[in-house]
């Protein structure tokens, strides 16, 4: 069931800058109340509702948005339990082209990118394209997951991570050593860190995107 | 800000460096480049030396930097090396557990706590922590030492006594006879011997593992306590979980006492028989994948697991652990043995102990050769070196046991199914046709009157031939054959205990004389040319010929009764055999 119009799983797609096109095309839906227990393998203690994000392509594998009830954040999403790290490709991103494409971090900034015309496709972290439990938590271990094969990465790539990248070295880590695995891939590869927002709030690309415009993106581009 | 051209050739710590540097140019305020670049300390540090260097010299070239400046970039990554150093030495200077340490001689109990008895210059003393190769170790927790530690000042004061170890050694034979009946004398040198051998394991390279056997209520327990109590780091077990025996093998070398009903079904189900079966030999390892995740070659731990062994087992040990292990078959007795065995009873006898192998850590055992063929001999050398060590009084006795062991041994190999292979090989040598006797003919007169399950195939016998040392050939039509050798069949032959000689089978006159008591191959007439009955008694006049006692001093010919009989009974039937062939 797509997310009704003011409900707070519309208001957070609204806020990412998604179009109902979109979101329909992704076929993002809101977990019916009574199966957010069988999504979530039983742990959902606090648990309000899930916005799930179907992975194309990726037999019945979807991530969640969580929201819960007493105002707790985090983890803001979460997959079934055993499941591996994937990829998130939206609607319309072409695996085997050679055009120009984006890694972001998320499913809903990779979406927003590639609605804007930046064909992205969308990590679940910065470490998301490695196995599960390396990279983050051993950054001297990074064996590839066997998604990034589906791809000709013989193009153009420019890797966008959020605005905290300039703070933290694990993220800038994190890029560097995609960057060298997407190269040896004979990928071209950019890396792109968004700069923050005027407190130095933390900036992703669709935040980006929604405040500052198509234009705007494009120039850090250049 | 914009995207930044990735090169794949920068290390991490270079990308660092460029990202750091990026919008900087040689245009830049000094005081901001300047407070850009020192910030970069901690990253240069990261990098070995020639690293380092290069990227500074690219960063001079690009941000026109005065060697002053570079000088002092320097100099900010080489205190960041520093103190990195510094706090990775404080690291390693915490404490770390440890039962295992060169010079060594136990833990001991001290103050109140677990504590080191070391080797020193002048002879031992205790200690509460020891560094070694820069970093300090303590000893594990009391509550993680599962056995009664020996008090360090009766240690002490033993050692200072200079105990003789063959009044040691009486006491310990005495303790063990108050504790249970064994199957004879030699049974209470053997436990002795390996009391002591259990301190002073480190120039053996083998251990045998001691299996007390019997039907319940024959005192295996009480057996098998009371050596381990005295043993060095002795452990009685009575569950086999795989990770707590690795842990008391590798991190405590522990002696361990396996103490179960059903021991070898519950070892498999544990999964921890590959521990048990190898801890009699220095050396070898077990491994655990431990780290699946890792992948090849990163995810397997190996672990040493040597160490004396005793088990309590009411199942035959010779099926498990076959020549591993001396099998103690526990009589029955009508002594009653009142005291309770118990570690804090056998602790003044393990101080002893303690203080003995103080006396002898490091020195070599006496030489000493095999004192049996074969695994025996490899297991009961590091006992024999103890008594001569300790006791060497006692040898004689010592060597009567290890020859009943021996006996035991060959009679037991003799009725094995090689044995009875053999049987069969004999009773054909006068089939042996131009040095080539048939696989199938073996197969066939072996099968002769055995039960559908208990028969072998041809593809089996062949192999059991091999495995006993044959060669393999082919006959006339390319059928499987065994190439006859007279000699080096009597050797297996009487390896097996099926012809007990005068001498040792390795001397024995035996092969000599054979060739002329068995039919020799080329003088024999053609087979061919016998009638099957002929054949048949042939055959039989063949084996009651090699059966018949040998002339006083040469090779004595005993066959087992029993074999014996089954033999002469298959003859006949093939004699039959051949005979109603012969008819149709």
């Amino acid at each position: 069931m797509m997310p009704r119009p003011g409900t707070p799983h519309s208001e957070n797609l609204r806020h990412s800058g998604l179009t109902d096109e979109t979101i329909r095309a992704a076929g993002i839906y809101t977990v019916p109340p009574d199966e957010v227990g069988k999504k979530l393998g039983g742990n959902d203690h606090g648990v309000d509702s899930l916005l799930a994000f179907p992975y194309p392509g990726c037999e019945g594998f979807e991530r969640y948005r969580v929201f819960y009830l007493d105002g707790k954040t985090d983890p803001k999403y979460r997959q079934p339990a055993g499941t591996p790290n994937r990829l998130y490709i939206p609607p319309g991103v072409d695996l085997a082209g050679d055009g120009p494409l984006f890694v972001g971090e998320g499913e809903k900034k990779a979406l927003k990118l590639t609605q804007e015309g930046f064909p992205c496709v969308g990590l679940g972290g910065v470490w998301g394209w490695c196995k599960k439990g390396e990279g983050y938590k051993k950054p001297k271990e990074h064996r590839p997951i066997p998604d990034l094969d589906l791809f000709n990465w013989r193009r153009p790539v420019t890797i966008v991570f959020d605005s905290d990248a300039h703070s933290n070295p694990m993220i800038r880590l994190a890029a560097f050593r995609l960057a060298r695995e997407l190269s040896r891939r004979g990928a071209k590869v950019s890396i792109l860190f968004l700069p923050a927002g005027p407190k130095g709030e933390k900036v992703g690309a669709d935040d980006f995107l929604v405040a500052h415009g198509v234009e705007a993106f494009k120039e850090l581009l250049k | 800000m914009s995207t930044w051209p990735f090169n794949p050739n920068w290390s991490d710590s270079e990308a660092e460096v460029w990202w750091q540097t990026r919008d900087l140019t040689p245009e830049t305020p000094p005081p901001e480049k300047f407070k850009r670049l020192a910030a970069l300390a901690p990253v240069l540090a990261r990098m070995g030396h020639a690293e380092a260097e290069v990227v500074l010299s690219d960063l001079a070239a690009r941000l026109n930097l005065s060697a002053k400046f570079l000088s002092a970039l320097r100099k900010d990554a080489q205190q960041v090396r520093k103190s990195k150093a510094q706090s990775q030495k404080k690291e390693n200077s915490e404490a770390v557990y440890t039962a295992i340490l060169p010079g060594l001689v136990d833990l001991v109990e001290h103050e109140g706590a677990p504590a080191f008895l070391m080797l020193n210059e002048v002879g031992v003393g205790i200690a509460a922590e020891w560094e070694y190769e820069g970093v300090l170790y303590v000893p594990p927790p009391r509550e993680q030492i599962p056995w009664l530690l020996s008090r360090g000042a009766e240690v002490l004061k033993w050692y200072s006594l200079k105990e003789s170890p063959a009044v040691l050694y009486d006491d310990l034979l005495a303790y063990h006879r108050g504790i249970s009946e064994l199957p004879g004398e030699g049974y209470y040198d053997l436990i002795t011997a390996w009391d002591f051998h259990t301190h002073l394991l480190e120039p053996a390279q083998y251990s045998p593992e001691l299996c007390p056997f019997s039907v319940p209520e024959r005192g295996k327990t009480r057996t098998g306590q009371g050596a381990i109590y005295v043993a060095r780091r002795g452990v009685h077990v009575e569950s086999l979980r795989d990770a707590y025996l690795v842990r008391l093998a590798h991190n405590f070398q522990a002696a361990i006492f396996f103490d179960c009903m059903n021991f070898w079904r519950k070892a498999e189900k544990a999964g921890s028989e590959d521990i048990i079966l190898g801890r009699y030999e220095r050396g070898l390892k077990v491994p655990r994948v431990l780290y699946p995740d890792r992948g090849a070659h990163r995810d397997t731990v190996y672990y040493d697991i040597f160490g004396p062994t005793i088990i309590a087992t009411n199942v035959p040990v010779h099926n498990i652990l076959e020549t591993r292990a001396v099998q103690i078959n526990m009589p029955q007795t009508s002594r009653r043995f009142e005291n309770d065995v118990t570690p804090e009873a056998a602790l003044p006898l393990k101080e002893r102990l303690t203080a003995f192998r103080a006396h002898h850590l490091g020195k070599p055992l006496p030489e000493s050769d095999k004192p049996a063929a074969g695994r025996l001999g490899d297991i009961l050398k590091p006992l024999l070196q103890v008594v001569r060590l300790v006791k060497p009084e006692r040898e004689g006795v010592f060597m009567g046991l290890v020859r009943s062991l021996e006996r035991e041994r060959l009679i037991d190999k003799s009725e094995s199914l090689e044995a009875q292979i053999l049987l069969v090989l004999d009773s054909l040598r006068g089939r042996v046709e131009k040095g080539i006797l048939p696989v199938k003919l073996i197969t066939d007169i072996f099968n002769e009157g055995r039960a559908e399950n208990a028969r072998i195939t041809y593809q089996r016998m062949g192999r059991k031939l091999a495995g006993l040392g044959f060669k393999k050939g082919k006959t006339g039509d390319g059928a499987s054959a065994i190439l006859w050798d007279e000699q080096k069949f009597m050797r297996i032959f009487s390896s097996y205990g099926l012809v007990e000689t005068s001498e040792t089978p390795e001397t024995s006159e035996t092969p000599e004389e054979a060739p002329s008591e068995a039919p020799d191959v080329s003088d024999h007439p053609d087979d061919s040319d016998l009638s099957p009955r002929a054949r048949g008694e042939e055959e039989l006049h063949d084996f009651l010929r090699n059966a018949r006692p040998a002339p006083p001093g040469k090779a004595l010919c005993l066959w087992n009764p029993e074999r014996q009989r089954q033999a002469v009974a298959m003859l006949s039937m093939l004699a039959e055999n051949d005979l109603r062939e012969g008819e149709l």
